[in-house]
C-alpha cells in the first residue's frame, strides 16, 4: 500500500482509503492530469499567478455583470447565475489571503466538477489561456490538497496548477466520494418524501388493493347497502339527501347491510366509490406502471412492496360524473296508527332510501304500505304493498308479502325505485 | 572512509549532507510562494527548466522560524523521491572528507537535530552532524511525530 501511495503521489495523485467495519472499504485513487500537456487558464489572485485546468471551467463572468447577483449567508458568499444559486469562493481567501473579499470586483470562474457540482471561484483577473506541461509537486506541497502540479511559464517562472476539486473539498463544497454518495442518497429519499403525493390505499369490493389520490377524497361514508341502487342504467347511491353516481360497484358483490363509500370530488362534481375496507394513507411512489388501456385504473403502483391499482380519476369522472342531484326521495306512506309499521318497518323503509309519510300527507306517495291491521285510506297514486302477519296468506301470491320477508320487501322497494328512475 | 560531505551551517551549528545526495549548489533567483503550505516550504523556484521546491532547512528541523531568503542566497540542490529540492541553509561552507562513521551524540543534540541526524561525524572542517535527507524534507511535523 505504501509503495502504491508513494508512486501515486509522485505523479501528483492521491489515494484515500475509508473503511467501515462490516460494510466494506472504499479506495479512491485520484490521478490529476499531470505529466501531460493540458489546456489551462492562468489567473491572478493576490498578486500571484495560478493555473487551472480549462476542462473544469464552465463559464467566466465578471462580478459586475448585470445578470448575476450576490447574496451572503453568514460568512459564505453565494452567487446567482441565470437562476442557479451556487457557492462563490474567493481563491485568495482559500489560499490564506487576508484581504477583504469583494466579489463584485472579482472575475468569477464557474467550475463544474466531475460530479456535476458547480461553484464559482473568484480571482482577480484572467490572464491567459495556454497549453501547459504539468509536473508533479513535492509531497509537502501536495499535502495541502490545493495544487495538482506545477509548470514553468515562458519567463521561466514556476506557476502552480490548482486542484479545483481539492479546493472545493477544502471549502466543504463536496465531501469525499463516499460522503457525496451517501448524502446524495439521503437527498433523493427526502426528495421523494417531499414530492410524494398522498393517496388512500383501500381494498375494493373485488378484494384488490386500490389507491386513489387523497386530494380527491372528500369524505368517507357508511351507508345502508339498500340505498345503493344498481338497477338503473348507471349505479347510484343515496348518501344523505343526494344521489351520487356510484363507481366500484361492478367489481364485486355488495356487502349485506352497510357499505363504505368514498366521496370523490373534482371540485364541481362528486361521485361515490364503493369499497370494502380502508388500508392506510400512503405516499404514491414516483413510478406508475401505466395500464395497457384506458379505464378505471390509471396504472399499477408498488405500495409497501405490493401492487395496487391507482384509480384513474379522469376516467372515473368522465364516466360517472354528473351534477349531484338533490334527491327527491321517493315517498312511502305508512299507516300512522300502526305501531308495528311506525317502529319496526319505518327504519327499514328509510334505509332503503324512502321518506316516510303518513295518511295526513296530502301529496302523492310513490308507494304505500298496507298492513293487515290498517290499510291507508288514500290509495290514490303509487303502488301498494300489503304486508301480512300471516306467512300463509302472503304465500298465496298477489302483492301481499309476509311482513318479515325482508329480502322480498327490499327487492320490491328497490325495483320500484329503479323503475321510477329509469 | 573517503566519502565526501557538504558542510554547511544551520541554526549556527555545523551540519553535513553526503555529497552523493547533493546535486549542486546554486544561487536562487526567483521564488514563487506556495500559499497554505507548511512554513518550512518556502515556495517554488526554477533551475534549468526544472521546478525546485525550496525548503528552509532550519525551519524543517524546527530550529528557527522560516525566513524568506534574500535574492541570490545559496542553496543546496538535492534530489529525493523523484523531486528536486533546494535547501536553504545559513551558509554553505565547503566539501570535506568524512573521516569517521556517524556516532551517536553524547548526551542529546536537541529534539530537531536528534531526529534528523544520523549521528556525529568527524570531518577535516571539524565535527558535524550528518543529516538524513528524508527526515529533513518531511518537515518539523514529521520530526515531532
Amino acid at each position: 500500500m505504501d509503495v502504491v501511495r508513494a508512486n501515486i503521489e509522485r505523479v501528483g495523485g492521491s489515494i484515500q482509503v475509508s473503511s467501515t467495519p462490516g460494510q466494506g472499504t472504499r479506495i479512491m485513487l485520484s490521478l490529476p492530469l499531470t505529466l501531460s500537456i493540458i489546456p489551462s487558464l492562468t489567473v491572478q489572485s493576490g498578486g500571484q499567478l495560478f493555473a487551472m485546468p480549462r476542462s473544469y471551467v464552465d463559464e467566466i463572468v465578471h462580478g459586475r455583470a448585470g445578470h448575476i447577483e450576490f447574496a451572503r449567508a453568514g460568512d459564505a458568499v453565494l452567487v446567482t447565475v441565470r437562476g442557479q444559486r451556487i457557492a462563490c469562493l474567493s481563491l485568495a481567501a482559500m489560499l490564506g489571503g487576508t484581504e477583504k473579499f469583494v466579489p463584485e470586483a472579482s472575475t468569477l470562474v464557474l467550475i463544474r466538477l466531475a460530479g456535476g457540482d458547480l461553484f464559482a471561484l473568484a480571482c482577480d483577473r484572467i490572464l491567459d489561456h495556454e497549453e501547459l506541461v504539468i509536473k508533479p509537486l513535492a509531497p509537502a506541497i501536495m499535502a495541502t490538497g490545493l495544487y495538482a502540479g506545477s509548470t514553468l511559464l515562458d519567463d521561466g517562472n514556476p506557476v502552480l496548477m490548482l486542484d479545483v476539486a481539492g479546493i472545493a473539498r477544502k471549502a466543504r463544497l463536496i465531501g469525499d466520494v463516499q460522503g457525496r454518495v451517501r448524502s446524495g442518497g439521503d437527498d433523493d429519499s427526502r426528495e421523494a418524501e417531499r414530492k410524494g403525493t398522498p393517496a388512500m390505499l383501500f381494498i375494493g369490493l373485488d378484494g384488490r388493493r386500490k389507491a386513489v389520490r387523497l386530494s380527491l377524497v372528500r369524505r368517507i361514508e357508511r351507508i345502508a347497502a339498500s340505498s345503493i341502487d344498481l338497477g338503473g342504467e348507471r349505479p347510484q347511491a343515496v348518501i344523505g339527501e343526494a344521489i351520487f353516481a356510484l363507481a366500484g360497484a361492478d367489481a364485486g358483490p355488495l356487502p349485506a347491510d352497510q357499505a363504505s363509500v368514498l366521496r370523490l370530488g373534482d371540485g364541481t362534481h362528486e361521485i361515490a366509490y364503493v369499497f370494502d375496507t380502508i388500508v392506510d394513507t400512503v405516499d404514491l411512489p414516483e413510478d406508475i406502471v401505466p395500464a395497457p388501456r384506458g379505464g378505471p385504473v390509471e396504472g399499477t403502483v408498488l405500495i409497501g412492496g405490493e401492487p395496487a391499482d391507482l384509480l384513474d380519476a379522469h376516467w372515473l369522472f368522465a364516466a360517472f360524473a354528473s351534477p349531484v342531484r338533490a334527491a327527491r326521495r321517493p315517498l312511502c306512506r305508512l299507516p300512522a296508527g300502526d305501531p308495528w309499521a311506525q317502529s319496526i318497518l319505518a327504519p327499514l323503509i328509510e334505509n332503503a332510501g324512502y321518506a316516510i309519510v303518513d295518511e295526513n300527507f296530502s301529496g302523492e306517495a310513490d308507494v304505500a304500505i298496507a298492513t293487515d291491521e290498517a290499510r291507508p285510506d288514500t290509495l290514490a297514486g303509487g303502488t301498494v304493498i300489503t304486508l301480512s302477519a300471516d306467512p300463509d296468506s302472503a304465500a298465496q301470491g298477489g302483492d301481499k308479502l309476509y311482513r318479515y320477508d325482508r329480502a322480498g320487501l327490499l327487492a320490491r322497494l328497490t325495483a320500484l325505485r329503479a323503475g321510477r328512475a329509469a | 572512509m573517503n566519502d565526501l560531505v557538504l558542510i554547511f551551517t544551520l541554526g549556527g551549528r555545523r551540519a553535513a549532507l553526503r555529497t552523493t545526495e547533493v546535486h549542486s549548489v546554486v544561487e536562487l533567483d526567483s521564488l514563487i510562494t506556495v500559499p497554505q503550505t507548511p512554513d518550512f516550504v518556502l515556495g517554488l523556484s526554477a533551475l534549468r527548466s526544472i521546478t525546485l521546491t525550496v525548503i528552509d532547512a532550519a525551519a524543517a528541523l524546527g530550529l528557527a522560524p522560516a525566513v524568506r531568503p534574500a535574492a541570490g542566497a545559496r542553496a543546496a540542490i538535492v534530489d529525493h523521491a523523484g523531486h528536486r529540492y533546494a535547501l536553504v541553509v545559513d551558509e554553505i561552507d565547503d566539501v570535506a572528507e568524512q573521516l569517521s562513521e556517524p556516532t551517536a551524540v553524547p548526551g542529546e543534540a536537541g529534539p530537531g537535530w536528534q531526529r534528523a541526524s544520523e549521528g556525529l561525524i568527524e570531518t577535516a572542517r571539524g565535527p558535524a552532524l550528518l543529516l538524513a535527507l528524508e527526515v529533513l524534507l518531511s518537515g518539523p511535523a514529521a520530526i515531532a511525530a
